[in-house]
């Protein structure tokens, strides 16, 4: 099998991503934590699109707020549709944040020489397409340099910062995925959450991740 | 839109392929061969297509502190197409077609002579019209091999594979769930495993959820 037929045979794989990652966060109440970056609060914003797979493509367009945790959103998990793309939403603890200018020192708004303390959490908005795991219309914190080649190297920065939290959920979810644990405790217990029924306890789905 | 200010909405890619020792000099050559040109108005041409400076869209003159900051490199994707609206061209034509019928003592034009003026006319009004430019951001990171293009549009997404392999000879592969999962430090047995999996039915009771609630 080629590269190609291998990306295009596993991109169910995000939709399940998708669920998974609504199930964890539903699980959770928003806080988890994700490896390199503390406990960071994730949850599926304000719109979400779930499509059934058929002849005719059957789809679900929820707006608003909090739109997944809508009747609606669980019904249309029970007929079949699975998430196409959502808004997520990620909150990092507050930490150092630093930026690199041109020739590659550390650029600093505060004249110490300790990295620029953020106190606030920072929070990331983005609408993630599945098949893809495309980012649109992506929302970084606010941003602290004021010249135009700082102001790159801090939205990269942050950029780079949302990359690696995503790639550290991705990196859960598929380890989760390829072992025994999926078919035998995580998908049935996405299926009772699906029917609104007692599924997984956090304590049991940590002993899973080995958390 | 795009690297510098604006909402960001980008296409995430890996380059396959490592660096050449000498890549400043050798992409620099590239960069500057496949630099954007400027339509001509004479040229039989509809669309150009090429890099530019990512901050300046009119500065063609690429030098390398123009495209590398830091470990990026930064290029704009510059592509100017004529777009003459139809009802204009009608217009024009009809009204060139009737002179030269005209001066011809003719009804009508055979087909190369259409061909001819269509051509002139096309001309004329390229000289009286600005081509539509559409200029995209790419950033790539040159330590971690990820490319990030400023758009999701198909047809863009096309251009950027085929003017990326011929300015670098290098290849991208877009981002997916496969591509990802290689790139987030899954050892290779459960890379190998992800191409066995079927998708898993949520919306409804399987056996195995059975036999659990049973066993309870």
């Amino acid at each position: 099998m080629d590269l190609h037929e291998m990306i295009e045979q596993t991109r169910f794989l995000g939709r399940e991503l998708l669920v998974w990652m609504w199930w964890k966060s539903d699980l959770f109440e928003g806080r988890m934590d994700v490896t390199g970056h503390g406990e960071c609060e994730v949850w599926i914003d304000d719109q979400i699109t779930l499509e059934a797979a058929g002849a005719k493509v059957e789809r679900s367009q929820l707006r608003g707020t909090s739109p997944a945790a809508s009747p609606e959103a669980r019904e249309a998990l029970r007929q079949g549709k699975v998430p196409t793309k959502a808004r997520i939403s990620i909150t990092l603890p507050a930490a150092a944040r630093t930026t690199k200018t041109k020739d590659g020192a550390t650029g600093k708004k505060a004249t110490s020489g300790e990295p620029n303390p953020v106190p606030e959490d920072r929070e990331f908005g983005f609408v993630l397409h599945a098949e893809t795991l495309a980012l649109s219309s992506v929302k970084t914190p606010a941003l602290l340099q004021d010249e135009i080649e700082e102001r790159f190297y801090e939205r990269m920065y942050l950029l780079e910062e949302l990359d690696s939290v995503l790639r550290a959920l991705v990196a859960e979810f598929f380890r989760l995925r390829v072992s025994r644990n999926w078919d035998t405790e995580i998908a049935p217990a996405i299926r009772a959450w699906v029917r609104d029924e007692p599924g997984m306890t956090r304590q049991r789905y940590l002993a899973l991740v080995g958390g | 839109m795009g690297a510098f200010s604006g909402s960001m909405t980008f296409s995430t890619f890996l380059v396959r392929g490592e660096l050449p020792r000498d890549f400043r000099m050798r992409f620099l050559e590239g960069i500057r061969r496949d630099a954007f040109r400027p339509l001509v108005p004479e040229e039989e041409t509809d669309e150009s297509v090429g890099w530019c400076s990512i901050q300046h869209p009119f500065d063609l003159d690429l030098t390398l502190d123009k495209v590398l900051f830091n470990s990026y490199l930064n290029l704009g994707l510059r592509s100017d197409r004529w777009r003459i609206p139809a009802s204009l061209f009608k217009a024009h034509f009809t009204e060139r077609e009737r002179d030269v019928l005209a001066s011809k003592d003719r009804d009508r034009l055979t087909k190369r002579e259409k061909a001819e003026l269509k051509a002139a006319v096309t001309s004329t009004l390229r000289r009286q019209i600005l081509p539509a430019m559409k200029v995209v951001d790419l950033c790539w990171n040159l330590d971690t091999g990820v490319v990030r293009f400023w758009s999701q549009a198909k047809g863009l997404v096309e251009t950027l594979h085929e003017l990326f392999t011929e300015t670098f000879g290098l290849s991208l592969v877009q981002h997916s769930p496969f591509v990802l999962a290689r790139s987030s430090g899954i050892d290779d047995d459960s890379i190998a495993l992800l191409t066995t999996l079927e998708p898993t039915p949520f919306h409804a009771l399987v056996l195995e959820d059975r036999a659990d609630d049973q066993e309870e």
